[in-house]
């Protein structure tokens, strides 16, 4: 339960932080996390999952401003790349941003003092 | 360290390699693609541009340096209606709206002119910032900003179009941004004040560059001056004026010899290669290295084919007087032809200042004017006039490489110079030149010694002021007064006015040259007295007013018949198929409707077709029984062609097939000796002309040595060619062809980004319709409009492409489809803001003073 609320909240602060500061806010925020949550070897996964969540909530309120795909079928074939290829891209960049910097993180940050096998003295 | 940690060290280290990556290529540009954080944050990057693609439904702003509330009334068509209560605040707010919707193609155009596009796209667009720095436009447009009077209303005007540009700019956040400033990974500039002056002089970069006198030198070397003059010549062999000739309504056909090309000898043939290589050098600046790589100029295209009667030019204008209209009323039309691109060149707009000014039309992004439009009074609208602005002059020069003084009149003089550097993306310096000028202007190098050039683009001219004071006129004499001050470049402007006056006139500075008057040569730059000795007075000028005729009409052809006034105007002018075409509707028709108008911008007929199917036809019973049974069933299917270049034409396939079939047959001539690629084609107006001479030189194939051809034999062997040719390509059934499968137009982005174009659109056109189109599709009608001057006005209209340079807005090409059916929509016309409510209200945006008011 806790976890799943950690999860809500890293995806509600990915995509706040994106919104308001800009895309170098996401590993940041994996940072703070897998800091915070540095015992949990799920932490890079649920870091990078969380802000491909962000990122796609957000696409979808920039998509609302015009028709679905239009942005991804004119872009992507502007950069050809193609519009799948974009959009994989978009979705995929913040999670490896994410969890590569909470990987980082709970790599240097030792093993922490929560809970579970990994913290019994 | 523990057993349990050295997996972790592993992992840690592979994240810490994947984390620098990401940011890496989150922060920095690599290679073409730039820095992927920015681009792709959903939030601020490339997908931001959904979010900002439509217009809010109501939106209220401050603006600094307002004096009173701005309206601006968007249609249902996205045309903005500026209200305000005074020019100035209408400026500001007019800059405001470009700025929203066009702002990377106001850049663009800056860029261009001043040479600085590597800055935001690389040094592959160095070629094309040399030669842009190299012909000078960019000080010159600066120093007609600066010969403005500080009290000048046009220096208030700009000024004010300028500061609401830049507040745009400034309050944009990173999502608002064109998304073409993510893809290339840069920022908006601030705009100047001469950066409007910098778009007037790209309009003189695009209509009145020229520089086929260095051409001609090589066509001279190559065939000779005789032929030359006759195949190129000063006047068009087939007049269609557009001055009125009086008691006169039919073409008139000059007698026309063709002198036999000289036999080229090797040292011709390099002279023409030379000469050749001179007029690329020219056209295409001094490194043309990537000047394709971006849409950014047609030179090197039109330097390929001095053939400038159907392949690159095909604006028309035409206006009926009262009395032969249906409604009793004067209609005016237009159809500037141009480069097509998404966004359009154009932006529509209509401007309301109560008592001062109450306009409608086309303006060009990064410019406070409407140089086509109306207003409730007259209504105006421009084609190229294409005279020779341009002159060229060998200079002799103390230092082949790197010169610092030039001869003139038996003494040295110094050279102005400045160097010039170019930078790239990043600021990093990639190169630099020396640019010296003589008193006549920029010095060009070449690989046959130094040239300067004199263009009336790099001279005094104040068109700003011209459109400004024309927008405001009520009659056409009084518009045509307010342009006087109009140079470069020279327009064809016609005018129509609601008390029934209609008139025309060739419009720009001109220049007097001595001796014979004529500029279709490189000149010897040694001496002073070939220098230009003034400007033809406005008088002078080509137009009428009031023709007797009752209509008018303009077609980039020579605008004064020699027989009338031979004044030296130009050379090599455009064919006169669309001028002859225009008129035959026009004549045959005294009850002209803004819906006839609208027809004949598509009409799909062209007055070359006859000339040349008579003669083919003519050609195949001269032949008897020589001529073979393909020969007449390809005939039989020609003549039952109905002559209309319809998208499901089958006739018009072979037709054209012919036609390309004679030219390359008879002016194999103009390609050196085993060559394919012609220097360059005369027209087909030349082609016509010969027509009327059976045994010409010109007929014969030099590949058959043995045997001389006549015409007859060139015209039969051209429709057995083209039929076998057309059979082989698209099929043995000729019901299967269709010519909308070749005719088709392109409107490309202007960076020719794939998705962000609209290609393969098949369109209406014909060699020598009032809509041509060269089979590239890349040039055609720009904008299209029909204007009635009733008790009211009523007009119509549409471009290709959208207001909206957003390439996800609803706006960006929703005109496309209408504008490739020929259709116009009617275009709003609101007296106040309260009369733009209900269906066709889009959005509404209020731009307020801030609290100090007007600075």
């Amino acid at each position: 339960m806790r976890r799943a609320a950690w999860f809500i909240g890293a995806v509600v602060v990915t995509a706040l932080s994106t919104w308001l500061v800009g895309w170098w806010s996401v590993p940041v925020v994996g940072a703070v996390w897998g800091w915070a949550k540095r015992a949990d070897p799920a932490t890079p996964l649920m870091a990078g999952l969380a802000a491909m969540i962000a990122w796609s909530l957000l696409l979808l309120i920039s998509a609302s401003g015009a028709p679905a795909g239009s942005v991804s079928t004119a872009v992507g074939q502007a950069m050809r790349v193609g519009p799948g290829a974009l959009m994989g891209l978009t979705i995929a960049y913040p999670g490896l941003l994410a969890a590569s910097a909470a990987a980082v993180v709970r790599a240097v940050g030792g093993r922490g003092r929560e809970k579970g096998p990994l913290v019994a003295r | 360290m523990s057993r349990g940690e050295v997996p972790r060290a592993i992992s840690g280290g592979i994240a810490a390699v994947a984390l620098a990556g990401a940011l890496y290529v989150g922060f920095v540009p690599t290679g073409p693609v730039p820095a992927l954080g920015q681009l792709l944050d959903p939030a601020h990057g490339v997908w931001a541009a959904a979010r900002v693609a439509e217009l809010p439904r109501e939106q209220s702003l401050t603006l600094a340096g307002l004096a009173a509330p701005v309206e601006v009334r968007y249609d249902d068509r996205g045309v903005p209606h500026i209200f305000a209560t005074s020019e100035l605040d209408a400026m500001r707010a007019l800059g405001w709206v470009h700025a929203r919707d066009r702002l990377f193609q106001m850049e663009l155009t800056v860029r261009k002119v001043t040479g600085t596009l590597s800055e935001i796209a690389g040094p592959e667009l160095l070629g094309t910032d040399r030669r842009s720095r190299e012909r000078g436009l960019a000080p010159a447009a600066e120093l007609k900003w600066r010969a403005l009077s500080s009290d000048s209303k046009i220096r208030a005007t700009v000024n004010a179009y300028v500061d609401g540009i830049n507040l745009w700019v400034g309050a944009a956040g990173a999502q608002d941004l064109p998304v073409e400033y993510k893809l290339l990974g840069v920022e908006p500039r601030i705009f100047q004040s001469q950066d409007v002056y910098y778009m007037l002089a790209e309009m003189s970069q695009t209509l009145a560059w020229q520089s086929e006198e260095l051409e001609r030198g090589a066509i001279e070397a190559l065939i000779g001056d005789a032929a030359t003059a006759a195949l190129f010549p000063l006047n068009a062999p087939i007049q269609e004026p557009i001055q009125p000739v009086p008691g006169r309504i039919a073409s008139r056909y000059a007698a026309t010899k063709f002198p036999a090309p000289r036999a080229p000898s090797a040292a011709a043939v390099a002279a023409a290669r030379r000469a050749s290589e001179t007029g690329r050098r020219v056209a295409l600046g001094p490194a043309a290295v990537g000047a394709r790589s971006l849409a950014l100029d047609g030179a090197a295209a039109a330097i390929e084919n001095l053939t400038r009667g159907e392949a690159v030019v095909g604006s028309n204008n035409w206006a009926v007087a009262p009395e032969r209209s249906a409604s009793g009323h004067a209609l005016l039309s237009g159809d500037p032809h141009l480069n097509l691109s998404l966004p359009s060149i154009w932006y529509e707009v209509h401007i309301v200042v109560p008592g001062e000014m109450d306009v409608y039309g086309v303006s060009l992004p990064m410019t406070p004017t409407i140089p086509i439009g109306f207003n409730r009074d007259v209504a105006w609208t421009a084609t190229n006039t294409g005279a020779d602005v341009t002159d060229f002059y060998r200079e002799v020069v103390d230092d082949s490489t790197s010169p610092t003084k030039y001869r003139l009149d038996g003494e040295w003089r110094m050279l102005e110079q400045r160097v010039e550097e170019y930078h790239g993306k990043r600021g990093a310096l990639l190169a630099t030149d020396t640019l010296r000028r003589t008193h006549r202007g920029p010095l060009l190098r070449t690989s046959e010694g130094w040239l300067s050039l004199r263009w009336t683009a790099l001279e005094a001219g104040d068109e700003a002021s011209a459109f400004r004071d024309a927008a405001r006129a009520t009659t056409a004499e009084e518009w045509y007064k307010a342009m006087e001050p109009y140079k470069a470049p020279a327009q064809n402007f016609l005018v129509a006015d609601r008390g029934g006056a209609i008139g025309i006139r060739s419009t720009g500075r001109y220049p007097i040259r001595p001796g014979d008057g004529r500029g279709d040569r490189i000149f010897d730059g040694s001496t002073s007295k070939v220098d230009w000795l003034g400007d033809w007075p406005v008088a002078k000028y080509p137009q009428a007013l009031r023709p007797a005729q009752g209509y008018l009409a303009s077609n980039n052809q020579q605008p004064i018949d020699p027989i009338v006034r031979a004044d030296y105007l130009g050379w090599d002018w455009p064919t006169p198929w669309r001028a002859m075409r225009i008129n035959e509707i026009l004549r045959a028709d005294a009850a002209m409707t803004p819906e006839k108008m609208r027809l004949a911008h598509t009409d799909p007929r062209s007055a070359l077709t006859e000339h040349v199917r008579s003669a083919v036809r003519a050609a195949v019973a001269a032949r008897g029984p020589e001529a073979t049974a393909t020969d007449r069933e390809a005939l039989t299917f020609l003549d039952e062609w109905d002559g209309r270049f319809d998208s499901e034409s089958k006739g018009a396939v072979l037709y054209n097939a012919v036609l390309q079939e004679i030219t390359r047959r008879t002016w194999d001539e103009m390609a050196p000796p085993g060559e394919t690629q012609r220097l360059a084609t005369p027209n087909t107006m030349m082609l016509v002309r010969l027509f009327e001479d059976p045994t010409s030189i010109w007929w014969d194939d030099r590949t058959t040595t043995d045997v001389r051809e006549v015409r007859d034999q060139i015209l039969v062997a051209s429709l057995h060619a083209a039929w076998e040719g057309t059979r082989s390509r698209f099929g043995n059934d000729p019901r299967a062809w269709r010519w909308g499968d070749q005719r088709m137009a392109s409107v490309k982005h202007l960076l020719q980004l794939p998705g962000f174009g609209r290609e393969s659109l098949q369109v209406q056109s014909g060699p020598g319709t009032l809509s041509p189109n060269d089979g590239r599709g890349t040039n055609g009608a720009s904008w299209r409009f029909v204007v009635e001057l009733g008790d009211s006005v009523v007009a119509w209209g549409t471009y290709p492409g959208g207001q909206s340079g957003n390439p996800v807005s609803s706006r960006y090409a929703d005109r496309v489809e209408l504008w490739r059916t020929g259709a116009l929509a009617p275009l709003r016309l609101p007296r106040a803001a309260a009369d733009l409510s209900g269906v066709t209200l889009k959005s509404v945006l209020v731009l307020r003073p801030t609290a100090g008011g007007a600075r």
